[in-house]
């Protein structure tokens, strides 16, 4: 059976992979059957035979049975163990799958399944208002419903969920209330399984989803935004700040085969050293094949500090990965720190120690330039 | 619907109409080529590429080579593949002897700016320094002699005898019907607005709504393409047949599409494929738009471009002014400019440059289906 189970369950015809997750489960239908059997077999003897003298109780208990309606209750509820059952087989061989498409149909099969068992049970002892169970049934579904409220919760966020295609398989999320970051692993009706970067794994109620935040980042991790966001200050040595005048401008650019397309408008009497990289950077990125010009593309300087004038990139790399993306930020940091002393500018880095102590450092007699030789230089 | 003849409509750079013969020699190549190339079919991702050997440098013949590079593009072209053989450009042998044929070439009745702003388009042919230069899915090898057999081996009195054995309303007419549905097709992207940021391929979440707009755009009443706007003016006659040279490649990629049927619908299919089909009709576009005489932005356009990022719409007013065709032929100094287009670059640029666009191929292609459907029953 086990064997039979497998075949069918691998086939790409979904009436056959049911009856193979039957097939797995072939304990419980043959259990139902049983029961089944046994009881109308033996409800059919005692109605034959009107009286039974030889098991009086017995035969009361079992008429009784197959007549009353918990013989129909425990027949339905048997039924919805089974379904439950082969929809959770089949969830987890879509979940192995990425058939994101079964993995909501049979989940929605188990809510149908439950949704109909709360209605034959309804049928079955006939609950009206005013019926003699009305009071005991009332109170046990209120006690239910409080029990299984996260899991009514569960369900209404499972289906909006992937309605909306908010959540699949394999997508990687952060919920930063639960400290969870990782890839989807299993989603069902009421848990999602999530698979930490650190290894370690999470299972967190699927309303939670819903009622907190979390991020989707997978659309963005696959290339398929704008971009990553790349978000990088470099602090300037205003020391190094200079009025930069149209000579300097085309000694840049012969010396370093750029053109900074600036007209003599923008040149005037010239301009701050900085103004110009900052321009240049900012038509360095904008050219930059990885580097998108939209949702933003900026390139500003934010307040000053005791230590310098931060300059700030704020744009999106078009990249399919994280490495790809660490590799292109580098590459323009790179480009930064490289382009920055074609300007005469200089970053900000505070003496350590080290230099403190460095006999290279010590008092001299000769003024201060204050960054005139860069005027020259 | 009547039959229509738009090439009439076309003018040369001055405004002048062309040669009759030009016309009738693009006719007869457009013919032709779509007759030969009918079952050319390549997979997406499938290795290989088409090659095709015209033989001979008469205006027909240099018809049939703009031809065959207006309507040989298929999606398993990769402009982002390492090496050029991988990229499975479609190539094209021309067999010439005349030395002055790269010339030739460059007119505007033939290629006009694809030799130029084309990469790589000539084999050998390095581009002129400060040249913006296009990545293109063609490439032209220019040779004195080719003796190896080619099953796309093109002559002109193969061309003559194909064009004798024809009917000539099947030559010098031409149906224009899916042109039509693909124009409105292309309108539907200006009818979406608040689409996903994220994805533009992923078509499931817009699909209702996008289903509801095609099938209204598709159920309305077909008009002559020559009937709709102003024929006068080159900017409509070139965008019109844009969109005739685009539903010549519809047939391609249908079958490109039907190549790989599984057990999925054929509207799954094209979903899926979505992004591959995008890119290769987004490399038959940059085609087409450098043979009209349009051209990529050069750097100082470019860099204009850039400094207008704080207002939105003076850039898109700017963007528009460049893509027109200067209609003042009285300013000497720079009479019709070839206009230049910010979307003419690699598909990879422009989803960074200007990304809204993406959606007009994206739902031009999901569309074609409909539109083959609806030009079969009719």
């Amino acid at each position: 059976m086990n064997k039979l189970s497998k075949r069918w369950l691998s086939s790409d015809c979904r009436l056959t992979q049911i009856l193979g997750a039957m097939a797995k489960r072939w304990w419980r239908i043959v259990t139902l059957l049983l029961i089944l059997a046994m009881l109308t077999l033996w409800a059919m003897s005692f109605r034959d035979q009107q009286t039974c003298e030889s098991l009086p109780k017995l035969h009361d208990f079992v008429s009784k049975a197959i007549g009353s309606s918990w013989y129909w209750f425990a027949f339905q509820t048997l039924l919805l163990a089974l379904v439950f059952g082969v929809c959770n087989t089949l969830t987890d061989i879509c979940s192995l799958r990425k058939d994101e498409l079964g993995i909501t149909r049979f989940q929605l099969l188990i809510l149908v399944a439950i949704g109909l068992w709360i209605i034959g049970t309804i049928l079955i002892f006939h609950i009206q208002k005013e019926s003699k169970n009305d009071i005991p049934f009332a109170i046990i579904g209120g006690l239910l419903a409080w029990i299984f409220q996260d899991r009514v919760k569960g369900a209404v966020a499972f289906i909006h969920l992937r309605h909306h295609h908010l959540l699949a398989i394999d997508d990687w999320i952060q919920v930063p209330k639960y400290n969870v970051d990782g890839e989807v692993k299993r989603i069902s009706l009421t848990t999602v399984t999530v698979y930490n970067w650190d290894t370690t794994t999470s299972t967190l109620p699927i309303s939670a989803l819903q009622e907190d935040h979390f991020i989707n980042l997978q659309k963005m991790s696959e290339g398929k935004t704008y971009g990553r966001q790349m978000l990088n200050t470099f602090i300037f040595d205003t020391s190094r700040f200079r009025l930069f005048t149209k000579e300097d401008i085309e000694a840049v650019e012969q010396a370093h085969g750029i053109k900074l397309h600036l007209s003599e408008n923008d040149i005037g009497e010239g301009m701050l050293n900085s103004q110009v990289y900052r321009l240049y950077l900012f038509h360095w990125l904008m050219n930059h094949p990885r580097v998108s010009q939209l949702p933003r593309l900026i390139v500003r300087w934010r307040e000053q500090s005791k230590e310098g004038l931060p300059l700030q990139i704020y744009a999106f790399i078009i990249c399919d990965s994280l490495a790809a993306f660490e590799w292109e930020q580098s590459q323009i940091m790179e480009h930064v720190i490289e382009s920055l002393e074609w300007f005469g500018l200089r970053l900000y880095q505070s003496p350590s120690a080290y230099d403190a102590r460095n006999k290279n450092v010590h008092l001299t007699e000769t003024p201060a330039t204050y960054g005139k030789e860069a005027h020259h230089g | 619907m009547d039959k229509e003849q738009p090439f009439e409509y076309l003018r040369k750079k001055d405004g002048s109409p062309f040669p009759k013969e030009t016309v009738d020699n693009w006719y007869k190549a457009r013919a032709y080529v779509l007759d030969r190339l009918e079952n050319v079919v390549f997979k997406p991702n499938e290795a290989g590429h088409l090659h095709v050997v015209v033989k001979g440098d008469t205006p027909l013949m240099l018809s049939v080579v703009r031809q065959v590079a207006l309507s040989a593009h298929y999606v398993n072209y990769d402009e982002e593949a390492e090496t050029d053989d991988k990229k499975n450009r479609t190539e094209i042998t021309l067999v010439t002897t005349r030395p002055s044929i790269k010339e030739e070439l460059k007119k505007e009745e033939y290629l006009y700016n694809l030799p130029v702003y084309g990469k790589d388009f000539i084999r050998g042919e390095s581009a002129a320094p400060d040249i913006p230069l296009v990545g293109v899915d063609l490439e032209l090898h220019i040779v004195d002699k080719y003796d190896k057999p080619c099953q796309f081996t093109f002559t002109e009195e193969d061309v003559n005898r194909f064009c004798d054995a024809s009917h000539p309303d099947d030559i010098f007419k031409i149906d224009t019907l899916k042109a039509v549905y693909a124009s409105r097709m292309y309108d539907l992207g200006s009818v979406f607005d608040n689409l996903p940021a994220e994805d533009i391929h992923s078509a499931r979440r817009y699909a209702m709504a996008l289903n509801v707009y095609q099938h209204k755009k598709l159920s309305a009443k077909p008009t002559k393409m020559t009937e709709k706007g102003d024929w006068t003016d080159p900017n409509t006659v070139k965008e019109s047949l844009s969109n005739l040279f685009c539903a010549d490649c519809f047939k391609p990629k249908q079958k490109a599409i039907e190549a790989c049927r599984t057990k999925k619908k054929q509207k799954d299919l094209w979903a899926m494929h979505n992004e591959i089909l995008s890119k290769s009709e987004h490399a038959r576009w940059v085609v087409e738009k450098l043979i009209m005489g349009y051209r990529p932005l050069n750097e100082e356009e470019h860099y204009k471009d850039e400094t207008l990022f704080t207002d939105s719409e003076r850039r898109r007013q700017y963007r528009k002014a460049l893509k027109k065709w200067k209609s003042n032929l009285t300013d000497d100094s720079n009479p019709w400019d070839n206009p230049a287009h910010i979307d003419l670059c690699s598909y990879a640029d422009l989803r960074r440059i200007n990304p809204y666009n993406l959606k007009y191929d994206s739902f031009l292609v999901l569309a074609i289906p409909e539109i083959l459907k609806k030009t079969e029953k009719q």
